[in-house]
């Protein structure tokens, strides 16, 4: 996967855009309660999941068939290329 | 969102921000009053950059990530890391549209924060600013609800 900060895209590593990560609440993923194999959101009670595990194709898929579900993503997990706007590629 | 999250999940109002002096007038005829505050860029924000040239076909690549690995034999390093600041905005000044009938103490979500404040900090040395923001109205300013940064982020 890539990830570019400044718009905060998700893509993956062919450039097809995933999601564009936009909670504009700020809610910490450390204070989540996990809950199966991701965690709930104290917030609007989504289900917030982690991308660290997951490949291009099971993270596009998840949201796909679920386009209101959250992820999670850290900048140093090991699928995750950080990119820039101009710089994708 | 699930049904008992609806009931105990009440969003708060948000603020628009307008960036620019027709946008801020526009909505100032419209009835909104508009805080107006300089856009200045923090020195905490800030990203780096890198610039590969193809030794053979003169093609470029940029890289952002001290993980990306290029063989030095086919590619040269003609800029080398570089920090600077990644966020554009279309003018220096911008205004919070504060509705007439916001109350003092109102919790709201200025969702195109104005003020520069690190949102996301990553170990290799960069630092993202926040875009949106929770806050409280104060009767003439937002006091901003920060939480602390790491480097992930949610959405």
């Amino acid at each position: 996967m890539k990830f570019e900060p400044i718009s905060r895209w998700l893509f993956t590593d062919d450039d097809s855009p995933i999601k564009q990560l936009q909670c504009p609440m700020n809610r910490s993923w450390a204070r989540m309660a996990p809950a199966g194999g991701a965690r709930q959101c104290d917030t609007c009670n989504h289900l917030v999941h982690d991308t660290g595990p997951l490949s291009d194709d099971e993270v596009a898929d998840l949201v796909a068939k679920q386009p209101e579900a959250c992820l999670k993503v850290s900048l140093d997990q090991p699928n995750l290329r950080i990119v820039h706007r101009d710089a994708r590629g | 969102m699930t049904r008992g999250a609806e009931r105990r999940f009440r969003a708060p109002r948000v603020i628009r921000t307008a960036r620019d002096a027709a946008s801020i007038n526009e909505a100032a005829r419209a009835g909104f009053r508009p805080l107006v505050k300089t856009v200045e860029p923090s020195d905490d924000i800030r990203t780096k950059f890198a610039v590969l040239q193809d030794r053979t076909t003169g093609e470029i690549e940029v890289i952002c990530d001290y993980r990306d690995l290029h063989d030095p034999e086919r590619y040269e390093r003609v800029i080398d890391w570089t920090y600077y600041y990644p966020d554009t905005f279309p003018s220096p000044f911008a205004a919070y549209l504060v509705p007439p009938d916001i109350e003092v103490g109102e919790e709201v979500l200025l969702d195109d924060l104005i003020e520069d404040h690190v949102g996301m900090r990553w170990n290799q040395g960069d630092n993202y600013r926040l875009g949106s923001c929770r806050a409280i109205w104060t009767g003439t300013d937002f006091e901003l609800i920060l939480d602390p940064t790491d480097d992930v982020i949610i959405g």
